[in-house]
């Protein structure tokens, strides 16, 4: 199991503003990791198909994961655009995500949503 | 006071004293007539000349060359001037200067290279802030230009009607000789209906075209960023009594999906505001119909947004019910950015 905690209380970010993340695994033996994939993305839901676009990405192989004692820290820098977004054909939404690949193949994925941007609920 | 139709004119200043619908309409057909006499000419000139049992009897002669070379100039002369005059109703004067201007800075040193902001998955105006207004800033580009269907159906028009031509003569050579053949009879009469439904389609739409004039908005600045208050403009050329004219502000979304092996978009219209309205004017061609109007873009909106599948785009939308043409709603794109946070502005 992966735990994610936003540093933002909200989950609210400005455009362009310090994104931060901890992260730790939990109920899992580290040894059966394999290696540990952390990404700040933005993907598109609703009629169509899902667009994605990665803002921050990181990927720790089993030497760091163990090193870190299963625990994590992500850093980086929003972009401006695009800004959350809930219409009728489209949603853009943000989130931190985790991916955690085991040793026997199988794979964890854990995500936190984020609202970026100010009010784009209406329009 | 209704217009008598007039042989001849002449111009007082800026005014003209004619009718400048029938005048464009009455060239595009003298042309398109043209180009359909050369198309008939050169297929009469072929039949003949090819219409021998035995090749061996074959004679080209010197008035076989001579009716070839009148008709393939008339082809010529009809089609280009025809396709010229299309591109002149469908553009206004400054607008094919402008296209002429950017034609030669490409031919001395190529487009120079403009300052853009590298906002992802916004779409970069460079193709909007490239044409200078003449009133604001800049002018914006119409999303479908009218040149398009017309040139269409001017091609499929002359291309149809012609091939029947070619079909028709030789069906009557053939039947002048003796040798009849009934099919080739028969096929040309749905041929004849299609090309006749062709021509029909193409002079409706040179109609349509040619009354209704080129429609020019600009922008006092692009991007536009929401929240902020800007300056539009608005001009309607053209020989027009409207009913109403409305400059509207407009929010759309776009998905692309796959079903089955068809790919399809669907458009949904997200926001609308009405920037001027106007009811009951009459617009003559030798004076425009211009009108400047606030264009406030709303705080906390969506701005432009352009991935591979999804698009939401921002258009000012210039709608117009008319009376006796038909109506017409051209919008024109632009590019709304994202408010730029208080933190990226002081870096």
């Amino acid at each position: 199991m992966i735990g994610l905690r936003l540093c933002q209380p909200q989950g609210c970010y400005l455009p362009s503003m310090e994104f931060q993340c901890r992260w730790h695994v939990e109920r899992i033996s580290l040894d059966q990791v394999d290696r540990l994939e952390a990404s700040v993305l933005w993907y598109t839901e609703g009629k169509g198909e899902t667009d994605l676009g990665v803002a921050a990405f990181q990927r720790l192989d089993r030497d760091a994961v163990l090193r870190a004692s299963g625990r994590g820290f992500l850093q980086t820098q929003l972009p401006a655009s695009p800004l959350s977004y809930e219409g009728r054909l489209l949603r853009v939404r943000w989130c931190v995500r985790l991916r955690l690949f085991l040793l026997d193949g199988r794979e964890i994925v854990a995500q936190q949503p984020f609202y970026l941007g100010a009010l784009t609920r209406d329009v | 006071m209704v217009e008598l139709p007039r042989l001849w004119s002449k111009k007082r200043g800026s005014r003209l004293l004619m009718q400048y619908t029938a005048g464009a309409v009455g060239e595009a057909l003298y042309y398109a007539v043209l180009f359909l006499l050369g198309v008939l000419a050169l297929s009469i000139a072929v039949a003949r000349a090819f219409s021998v049992d035995d090749l061996s009897q074959l004679r080209i002669g010197y008035g076989f060359w001579l009716t070839l070379i009148a008709s393939l100039s008339l082809i010529g002369l009809g089609g280009g001037n025809l396709a010229y005059r299309i591109l002149r109703i469908s553009a206004s004067g400054e607008r094919r200067a402008a296209l002429v201007g950017r034609a030669e800075q490409l031919a001395v040193g190529g487009r120079p290279a403009l300052p853009l902001g590298t906002l992802p998955c916004v779409p970069v105006p460079a193709s909007l802030i490239d044409s200078p207004g003449t009133h604001l800033a800049y002018r914006l580009p119409e999303i479908e230009s009218p040149s398009r269907a017309l040139g269409a159906g001017a091609i499929l028009a002359l291309a149809w009607n012609g091939l029947w031509l070619v079909l028709a003569v030789v069906a009557c050579e053939q039947w002048l000789t003796g040798r009849r053949q009934w099919l080739l009879l028969i096929v040309l009469v749905p041929l004849g209906a299609i090309a006749w439904r062709a021509a029909r389609h193409f002079l409706e739409l040179l109609r349509q075209h040619a009354g209704v004039g080129p429609t020019i908005v600009e922008v006092s600045d692009l991007p536009l960023v929401g929240g902020r208050q800007y300056r539009g403009y608005l001009s309607q050329l053209g020989r027009l009594r409207l009913k109403s004219l409305t400059v509207a502000l407009t929010c759309e979304e776009e998905a692309t999906y796959r079903q089955g092996t068809d790919v399809r978009v669907e458009r949904a219209q997200v926001f609308e505001t009405v920037l001027w309205n106007g009811s009951r004017l009459s617009i003559d061609p030798g004076t425009p119909f211009e009108q400047e109007f606030a264009l406030a873009i709303p705080a906390g909106v969506m701005h432009s947004f352009q991935s591979p599948h999804h698009a939401v785009r921002w258009l000012i939308v210039v709608r117009a019910e008319s009376r006796g043409w038909p109506s017409f709603c051209r919008s024109f794109p632009v590019v709304v950015h994202p408010p730029v946070a208080p933190e990226a502005a002081s870096r």
